[in-house]
Formats: structure tokens, sequence, C-alpha cells
């Protein structure tokens, strides 16, 4: 081992450290490449890193997409487009065994959709479903598993904010991974609705029959309530499928629809509009502020040569994708518990892309495999941020153990779709593939 | 000082936010130009990305650090005790100091250099840009300035002066992002 890999190996525990104490991911990944480059060439090419990279960085213009899709976000949850999706779910799927959960599922897949974030999604739904499910005396674990499991549908189904920070670190197309996402999404969302049926079939206890009857005026009443989200969504990826407008320009003009029919609703207030763009400034900033860190870690990781040095390691031991990819969904799994998603993605691109194109692997694949380990991360504990955020918008309700304990189950499942996602890359690989 | 920081926050806040709205009507000005009347809206690429995104960006950092909006990991931070977590706190407050503060330096450096030179990007349409360089070193100063008051009224006396318990109150946040 050379001086300058062990130079990126102290980087990397230092970064670790302050990451631990708290410290925002962001400065920490900046702070530790800023000492570290100054300790592999001279002050002066770090200082000069330290000047251009914020900068340049930023002044990209397909990242103009992270904060429109937000933005596209944030006005349809706020504008309440979102509202009537769960009730709409529940009239179909009332009676089958475990209805209610699985409308969670479906209904969380078509917000996800409009919003592109996991952990937007898993908050919304605990404040709509897990009382529903819960006045049916469905067993707490089942209500509250759905509902964080439902939404780490959020970056797997297009579009999807992860998808775009992985494409531009990677270098892979943006439209190509929005396109692979369907089919996982979909897979993943109909693997969840057979367990849940399967389950509450064998044990009806876990979710009691459904006894609601409802008129078809009122299943007609409230379909026209649910129309605004499909409508955003076909808008969105119906013009970046035909060409209408690129994957950066589909956030703006997905925030202009939303902001449109919101319009068109009456739901657009003054309110709604400056409460929306202001979480967005403030999620843009925290995004960016750690997308510029990670961008100075991948310098820094570079010139130290430890990626190189890692996979020359690695490679000894396996010279197969298949094996690499396990070792890294292993490594993933692990770091996925401690680490939130956006972190954890820019944090081991760096270390992980030379391995990748040494090997030859398919990076729109890899991306979608990285995805759903991600989301299997926001579920699993300790650090599942879903539960987390479930946990805040429900109170003292039901206790952290039984959530965990609810979404294990999810977690089982999900480890099969990945299974499914590796061996057959075609589920992810074969619409990007025939729309090209 | 105090009141100066806090309104100087928002008030990057609110522009940012502003110009967040301009971003998405340019974009869509453009996309419809293009395809229906096919005259583009001009310098589209060069204005979102030199001008809408820098201000999305970097003006609102000051106010994500006073209503302590970061992504951090705090799972080990929660579990220990009282007098660790005071450690821990003046120790990311004296890191993340140095850091604003070498980016303020670095960034304002920069800035001043490109004014003087009259920076501009070449492209299609030629756009100045140094204007736009100005919100680093605005944000990240503003960014070191709250860091500098928190470690020393909130970490060190103990009397939080940045904190408005009403105003904390009504704007809790929707949890996180992605």
């Amino acid at each position: 081992m050379t001086d300058r890999i062990e130079i990126g190996l102290i980087g990397i525990a230092v970064a670790l450290f302050l990451i631990i104490i708290r410290t925002p991911i962001g400065v920490a990944l900046a702070l530790v490449s800023f000492g570290g480059i100054c300790a592999l060439t001279s002050f002066s090419a770090a200082w000069s890193i330290l000047t251009i990279v914020p900068f340049n960085f930023i002044t990209d213009w397909n990242l103009s997409a992270i904060p429109t899709f937000l933005l596209m976000g944030y006005v349809a949850s706020q504008a309440g487009l979102t509202s009537g999706l769960f009730s709409a779910m529940r009239m179909f799927f009332g009676r089958v065994p475990g209805g209610l959960a699985s409308s969670t599922v479906i209904a969380s897949a078509l917000f996800a959709s409009a919003s592109g974030s996991s952990v937007a999604t898993a908050a919304a739904f605990s404040r709509i479903a897990v009382p529903e499910m819960l006045k049916a005396r469905y067993q707490p674990g089942l209500a509250c598993g759905s509902v964080a499991a439902a939404g780490t549908l959020g970056s797997l189904i297009p579009p999807s904010i992860l998808m775009i920070l992985y494409g531009i670190f990677t270098d892979a197309s943006i439209s190509a991974l929005f396109v692979a996402g369907v089919f996982p999404g979909i897979l993943s969302a109909a693997m969840y609705i057979a367990m849940i049926t399967l389950r509450s079939w064998a044990k009806p206890d876990l979710a009691p029959r459904s006894v609601e009857e409802y008129s078809w005026a009122e299943k007609w009443s409230t379909f026209r309530d649910v129309w605004p989200l499909p409508a955003l969504i076909v808008s969105v990826l119906g013009g970046i499928s035909f060409g209408l407008f690129t994957p950066t320009e589909a956030g703006a003009v997905g925030a202009f629809v939303a902001i449109l029919i919101a319009l068109v609703r009456g739901k657009m207030t003054r309110e709604v509009f400056v409460r929306a763009t202001i979480d967005t400034a403030v999620g843009t900033a925290t995004i960016f502020i750690i997308a510029i860190g990670a961008s100075m870690l991948s310098t820094f990781m570079a010139l130290s040569g430890l990626p190189v040095f890692l996979s020359s390691v690695l490679m000894e031991y396996t010279a197969s994708p298949i094996s690499l990819i396990i070792m890294i969904g292993i490594s993933f799994l692990i770091l996925g518990m401690f680490i939130e998603s956006i972190s954890l993605i820019l944090l081991t691109i760096p270390v992980v892309l030379p391995m990748l194109q040494a090997l030859d692997i398919n990076l729109i694949w890899f991306g979608i495999i990285m995805i759903k380990l991600l989301e299997i991360g926001l579920i699993s504990p300790p650090l599942g941020m879903n539960v987390f955020v479930m946990k805040s918008s429900l109170g003292d309700r039901i206790p952290l153990s039984v959530m965990f304990r609810g979404s294990f189950w999810f977690i089982a499942v999900d480890l099969l779709t990945l299974a499914l996602l590796i061996a057959f890359p075609a589920i992810s690989l074969w619409l990007p593939g025939i729309l090209q | 000082m105090i009141y100066f920081i806090k309104k100087g926050s928002r008030l990057l806040e609110y522009v940012s936010a502003a110009v967040l709205g301009l971003m998405m009507l340019h974009v869509v000005a453009d996309v419809i130009g293009r395809q229906l009347l096919s005259s583009p809206a001009p310098a589209t690429t060069e204005v979102v990305a030199f001008y809408y995104m820098v201000a999305v960006v970097f003006l609102p950092l000051p106010f994500v650090e006073l209503k302590q909006q970061n992504i951090v990991v705090d799972i080990f931070y929660n579990f220990a005790p009282a007098k660790a977590q005071r450690v821990m706190r003046a120790l990311v407050e004296i890191t993340s100091i140095i850091f604003f503060g070498l980016m303020t330096f670095a960034s304002a450096g920069h800035a001043l250099k490109a004014y003087a030179k009259g920076e501009m990007v070449q492209g299609y349409y030629q756009v100045a840009i140094w204007p736009s360089r100005f919100a680093l070193p605005l944000s990240f100063g503003l960014v070191t300035l709250i860091l500098i008051v928190r470690l020393i009224s909130e970490t060190l006396l103990e009397r939080p002066v940045l904190v408005d318990e009403q105003e904390s109150a009504n704007e809790e946040s929707e949890g996180g992002l992605v």
C-alpha cells in the first residue's frame, strides 16, 4: 500500500467520524476532501478546487431538473392533488383480503411518481392511510409496514431525484434510467400486494374484511377527484417519451402543469405557492451542499488512487460481475442502515464507479439495482428513514418496534424482488431498449 | 446584529423562492416557444445554469443553517449523554465555521477577480456571469456568522438567541425530502 492510498483511507475514516458526530454530510465530505487534496498535492491546488468546484458544479443546465421536480412534488401534495387517491383505491380493493393495505401500495405508487421522493410519500400516507387501516382494525404492524414500504417506490418509479443524481455522476442517460425504473417499480408494488393478499387471506385477523359498500354515484364522484395526478404523470412521462421536452425540462413542465391543475381546481392559493417554493428552495440547497461535497470527494478519491486499489483487491477475489454486485449489495444494505439515500449514493459512486467500468457492467441496470438497495435501507432498522418519518407524523400511537417488525415482511419481499432484478436484467433494460 | 442575520437569511430565502418560480416559467416558455412557435426563449440554458441555479442552490443556505435543516446522521447524537452532545455540537460548529469561513474567502476572491475582468460565458448568446458569483460569498459569509453566533450563544454560553420559540413551533418542517 502506498502513501497516497493511506491518505485516501484516512480521509474516509475522518469523514465517517465527522458524519457520526452529526456534522452536516456535505460539510464533512468537502472539508475532508480539501484536507486530503492538500496532503496529496499542494495547498494551492486544494484551494483552487475549493474555489472552482461549487460554482462550476452547480452551473450545469442538467441539474436544474432537481429543483423543478421537487417543486412539482411540493405543489402536487400541498395543493391537495393527491388527497383523493387513497379513497378511490379503497373503493376498488376494499373487499379483497388486506385490501386497504394494497390500496395504500397502489396509491403510494401513483403519488411517488408525482413526488419523486420516498420520504415525502411515506410522510403523506402515514397521515392518510394508517388511521384508516387502524380504524378497520388492521394489525398496526401491517398498516405501518405497507405505508413505509410503499413509500420506497418513490425513487424507483420515475421521475426520481435519485436517478437524476446517479445519472449525472455516472454519465448514464437520465431518460434511459427513468424508463428503466418503470417495470422494477411495478414489479415491487405487485410483489407487495401479492404478499399482503396472501398473508391476509391465510391469517384473516391481520386485516379484517371490509364490509363497506359504495354506490356507483359515490365511486364516480371520488374518481372525478383523482384525475389530476394521472394527468400530471402522463403529461410528464408522455412528453419525455415523445421527445416534446427533455427529462431536464420535464421538471419545469411538470411543476407548471401541477400549478395549472391546482388553479383549475381552485386550490392554488398564494400561501400554497409560497410554501411550496420555500420548501423546494430549502430542499434544493440541502441536496446540493451534499452533491458539492461528493463532487470534491470524487476528485480527492481519484487523486488518492483508492478506488482503483480497492477494485484491484476485490478483483482478486471476484472476477464476475454478479459476485461484485452481490458484494456491493451487501455493503450497501449495511451502510444504508445508517446513512440516508442521497448521501449514500453520492458518497459511494466515486469508489464504486471504477470497478463497474472495469467489469463492463451496464450502468443503467446497476443504477436500478442500487436504487432498490437504497430503498430497502429506508425501511430497515436501525435507521430506516421512512419508518422515522412515519413515527414523527403519527406520534406516540404506535411504538417504533412495531413499525420495524411490520416492515420485516416487506423487506423479505424486497430481497426477492432484488434477486429477480439481478437475475433478469431484462426487467430493467427491456423498456429502454425498445424506446431507443 | 441578530435581527440582521435573521432578516437577511429570510430575505435570501424569499429571493431564491422567487427565482425558482422564474426558472420554471422560463423553461416552460422555452419548450412552448420551441414546439409551437419554433422560436425558443433566448439564452435559456445559460441563464438557468448561471443565474437561476446559483440563486436557488446557494441563497437558501443561511436559512437552512438558521433552521438547522441540514442533512445529518443523528442516531449516534441522539443516544449520546447530554455532556457528550454538547461536545459534539461544539466540534461540529467549529468544523462548519472552518469550512464555511474557507468557502467565504475562496469564493469572494474568485468573485472579485471575475468582476475585474467582467467574466462572460460564450455560447450562442454572450451572457455576463460575474454578478452571480457574488451570491456565493454572500451566502457562505452569512452561514459563517450564524454558526459563530450559535457556537457562542447556544453551545458555550447556553443562552440561545437565534431560536424563536413561537417561530420554530409554527414552521415545523414536514419531514425529509427524498
